[in-house]
């Protein structure tokens, strides 16, 4: 080390603990005891630690996890669809995959956990265990349309109707514990409620992805095979553990003669849970829907109806908690996000 | 950056199949993917759509990293040819910095000062690409001088000298060699 530039090249390498001669940290030192120049460049350096770096945004962890799972769903998905059923078991090749046949599987997948799936798709394959975190991130600004040059205070009354879709039979709101949700899973960020066996003898049925749930037991959730029958192409199937078939609706209302199904910004891992409001939206923290959202009007059946600041309830809407036992919201704790179905 | 000694458990516990690992992984490291791609691009929703190729890349990759190198060496490693590929694949542009964007420099005792994460991160952009690239391996995924050149292909002591040039010039950029020692 001879002059300044030298020791304040030091400087840095002993401030990433890159200097590691006794001597030349010795040396340094003794330099910077004497020379005003050199001090003050040590203490900028430490000045620049202490500047914040930017941090990635919150949402984002949650948006690579949901793309992640879904990743490692379709590997082994097609890595079931490849291996076909177990002998003995009830399952059966599923027709008309839609994924990829030339998708990655990555190796190491391949040699830890497919062998879940290859010992037998009807029975054990559904329980592959991943953590799909689906959130559905709307595409909500570019569907605002007239009907947001309409104020909060025309507060219309909108054409409403029960959507014929399962409604949660659950406790009248009111209650100081919440009731257990019905048995609700998450697709694609849509709300779904569990119904009735299918018939796999005479349905079709179509390889659509996978969901992650325990269904209901206490287990950590597990990816499930989840089918569309061209019949019902509303609905999901699900391929469950035992090998048998299940039908889940989706769970709607009609608002304005259009068609919207409940969401959930939160996973729903086993039956029970409550879908949330979806994270694009602020939860509010006044009965009046702000900051986040505003009353728009309500229903034909008196139930209130709230819009995101400056959008359209085309867009999708929020409903209040305390909605009556008829309604498809009914006994959830928390507001609720209803989106347009296609 | 995560200490290397977590991310070493957490890797041999994703490579097992153990999912939860795998995102508390990513989740420890992403400020540090979203910084790097953020200061390469400058682009805020560039930077996000590079840091979920980064960790799709690495959970597709997971089996091939064999634990020789510090996982932050090669996730360093895979960060920066995703963004390089963006880029070359021409759907993104890694933008350089307009001085008239440069922040208002602090003055006065920088220990008053309040540089903010916008202000560094402007700043960092007006670094040549190379030292750059060597700051952020050492200030954002806590490389060694050595573990960095080996990922950018260059001898320790151009590391050392690309960072510390990169430190001198952030400092003047951002007034902290205004205002006497702390």
């Amino acid at each position: 080390v001879t002059d300044c530039r030298d020791m304040e090249l030091a400087l840095s390498a002993l401030h990433d603990g890159a200097l590691a001669a006794a001597d030349e940290i010795a040396a340094v030192r003794d330099h910077c005891a004497t020379c005003a120049s050199c001090s003050s460049f040590a203490g900028a350096l430490r000045a620049l630690d202490g500047v914040p770096a930017s941090v990635a945004p919150a949402a984002l962890a949650d948006r690579i996890a949901v793309k992640v799972a879904a990743a490692e769903a379709q590997a082994l998905a097609i890595a079931a669809a490849a291996a076909g059923p177990a002998p003995g078991a009830p399952g059966r090749t599923l027709p008309g995959s839609r994924l990829r046949a030339d998708a990655e599987v990555p190796a190491w997948l391949t040699r830890t956990r497919l062998w879940t799936i290859t010992g037998g798709i009807g029975v054990s394959a559904a329980a592959v265990v991943l953590a799909l975190l689906v959130t559905q991130n709307m595409s909500l600004r570019g569907q605002m349309d007239e009907l947001s040059a309409r104020g909060a205070a025309s507060a219309p009354t909108i054409e409403y109707a029960p959507a014929g879709g399962p409604v949660a039979s659950v406790a009248p709101s009111g209650q100081s514990a919440p009731a257990k949700a019905p048995d609700y899973i998450l697709y694609t960020g849509g709300v779904y409620l569990g119904g009735v066996s299918v018939d796999t003898a005479t349905s079709t049925l179509t390889t659509e992805g996978s969901v992650v749930t325990a269904l209901a037991s206490s287990e950590p959730p597990a990816a499930v095979v989840a089918l569309r029958s061209p019949s019902d192409p509303g609905s999901v199937v699900l391929l469950l553990p035992n090998g048998s078939y299940r039908r889940f609706a989706p769970v709607v209302r009609t608002l304005g003669g259009r068609t919207f199904q409940l969401q959930s910004g939160v996973a729903l891992s086993r039956f029970g849970e409550w879908p949330r409001l979806i994270s694009a939206i602020q939860e509010p923290t006044a009965a009046d829907g702000s900051p986040s959202l505003r009353a728009y009007g309500t229903d034909s059946a008196g139930v209130p109806v709230y819009v995101q600041i400056g959008a359209a309830p085309s867009a999708g809407f929020a409903v209040a908690p305390g909605t009556a036992t008829s309604d498809p919201a009914a006994g959830n704790p928390n507001w609720t996000w209803w989106a347009p179905l296609p | 950056m995560a200490a290397p000694s977590d991310d070493a458990i957490l890797v041999e516990a994703a490579q097992s199949g153990d999912t939860v690992a795998f995102e508390r992984l990513m989740r420890r490291n992403l400020d540090a993917v979203y910084g790097h791609a953020l200061r390469f691009f400058g682009d805020p929703a560039t930077a996000e759509d590079a840091a979920q190729e980064v960790f799709l890349n690495v959970f597709r990759s997971l089996g091939d990293f064999d634990g020789r190198a510090a996982f932050s060496t090669w996730l360093y490693r895979v960060t920066r040819n995703v963004c390089v590929d963006m880029v070359r694949r021409g759907k993104r542009l890694a933008t350089p910095i307009d001085p008239v964007d440069l922040p208002e420099t602090p003055s006065g005792d920088f220990s008053d000062a309040s540089a903010t994460a916008a202000d560094l991160e402007t700043a960092v952009r007006t670094l040549a690409p190379e030292d750059r690239d060597a700051f952020n391996a050492v200030a954002l995924f806590g490389l060694t001088y050595v573990e960095a050149g080996s990922v950018l292909g260059v001898p320790t002591g151009t590391v050392k000298s690309r960072v510390f040039r990169a430190r001198r010039n952030l400092i003047a950029v951002l007034g902290l060699d205004r205002g006497g020692a702390s």
